[in-house]
């Protein structure tokens, strides 16, 4: 009976589970890493550069849906996800989620029982996003005391009391989990950090900073990925140009999975959704 | 129903007549063996994070674990060791590990220990790195909590 229980919680997990291993691996990484890494390719360094550009300030972006929201590439129960998706947003009108991308710094709030005023904030900068629907996560990470700490917090969990986002922004990468190898100073936040305001419907400005790393062991061999943000000039050009092998192969970037991309008419469903949840929320504010 | 999947991927790739490099691939995807994997394990080595002359003394030589006190014999945050630290065996609790744990808990970068008497009080007078602060659910550590600084 408990398993039985346990059982619909789990499902998404499952699926993904079952997607992951549905794929072909790729020689080096396994599938996770290959997406990441396909992220960061041209195609998307191309979006970086178009965000850039257009910062003039009468531009008006588009509608921003947490990543979350959107159901991944797969055969998935549209059922389960739009259930799932309402669970979301009874949650967000209870709690304030902001828009936030991999880079940004942000301060979340944490119930915490044995804690002076029962609470207890962190705050960092945002290394990675993952999960879907109810399951999704977000890694902060801040170096105190010359100790780097990673905390990875649920998205929708009941103990999280408030999330602020105090510089939004975004990076050169996907993934920052390379910050783990790199010099303490590049994830070093002030835990009493001001927040700085960003203009409503201005563009996402994007932080092209290239990070120092520390001389190795790494947790991983992070030349070998295609990473845009790191500088490595601590390695021989003999080492950098040998790791290119490992990069995605070109058949691969133009494998049409690579590129997939939510259907039309889900996402305008998801976005109608995304609408009603906004104006019942305006519509309470105004009650008020 | 995972390893049944698991399973039934194997069998098809061979039927498939795939290399046994993509086996190995699926094989070695499922768990990893390198350090920051791991939790605390017989000869691991770790960083004191008190301020007692033992640990700072042991900078240039780091300790290694001997003995983790539990039926696993991996160590996690709480758990206590005996570690050989200048030639001496010392008891020693283990307060942040590099491998992922539970979401909402801390990973830290380091292996950190603080280390103990065999009455169970702290050698040092000062924590000066975050402790988790799930931690502060066990009563009995509580004299390790009181000389600490931050808590995430």
């Amino acid at each position: 009976m408990a398993l039985r229980g346990c059982f619909p919680a789990r499902l998404p997990c499952l699926i993904q589970r079952c997607l992951v291993s549905k794929d072909l691996k790729c020689q080096v990484c396994t599938t996770a890493d290959t997406i990441t890494v396909a992220e960061t390719t041209a195609d998307k360094r191309e979006k970086h550069v178009h965000d850039q550009d257009g910062s003039s300030p009468r531009e008006i972006r588009e509608r921003f849906i947490s990543p979350e929201l959107l159901p991944p590439m797969g055969t998935r129960s549209k059922l389960l996800d739009y259930l799932e998706r309402k669970d979301c947003f009874r949650r967000r009108k209870v709690l304030h989620i902001p828009e936030f991308y991999v880079g940004s710094i942000m301060a979340v709030t944490v119930a915490d029982s044995f804690a002076k005023g029962k609470s207890n904030r962190f705050v960092g900068i945002c290394t990675r996003r993952g999960g879907v629907g109810l399951g999704a996560t977000f890694v902060l990470r801040n170096v105190i005391n010359d100790q780097g700490v990673d905390i990875c917090y649920e998205l929708y969990s009941p103990l999280i009391q408030k999330i602020e986002v105090l510089k939004l922004e975004k990076r050169l990468d996907a993934d920052l989990k390379y910050l783990q190898d790199a010099l303490p100073e590049y994830s070093t936040i002030d835990p009493n950090m001001v927040p700085i305001k960003h203009p409503p419907n201005r563009a996402i400005p994007v932080n092209p900073i290239k990070v120092q790393m520390k001389p190795k062991p790494w947790y991983k061999r992070w030349e070998r990925e295609e990473l845009q943000g790191v500088d490595f000039s601590i390695l021989s050009e003999e080492k950098l140009e040998h790791a290119k092998q490992w990069w995605l192969p070109d058949y691969k970037r133009m494998d049409l999975l690579q590129h997939w991309e939510l259907p039309e008419n889900i996402r305008s469903g998801i976005e109608r959704e995304v609408e009603q949840h906004e104006s019942e929320l305006s519509y309470e504010k105004s009650k008020r | 129903m995972f390893l049944l999947q698991h399973f039934n991927r194997l069998v098809s790739r061979q039927a498939l007549g795939t290399t046994s490099s993509s086996i190995h691939n699926i094989c070695a995807a499922n768990f990893s063996t390198s350090n920051p994997a791991m939790g605390i394990i017989l000869l691991s080595r770790l960083r004191v994070v008190d301020n007692s002359t033992l640990g700072a003394a042991a900078a240039h030589k780091p300790p290694r674990c001997i003995m983790v006190y539990n039926k696993q014999r991996i160590g996690k945050v709480g758990d206590k060791i005996l570690v050989a630290i200048r030639g001496q065996k010392k008891k020693a609790l283990i307060v942040g590990i590099k491998q992922v744990g539970a979401r909402m808990t801390p990973r830290f970068d380091t292996n950190n220990i603080v280390l103990l008497e065999d009455s169970g009080n702290p050698t040092g007078t000062r924590i000066k790195v975050p402790i988790p602060s799930h931690l502060r659910s066990r009563k009995d550590l509580s004299k390790v909590f009181a000389i600490a600084t931050t808590f995430v």
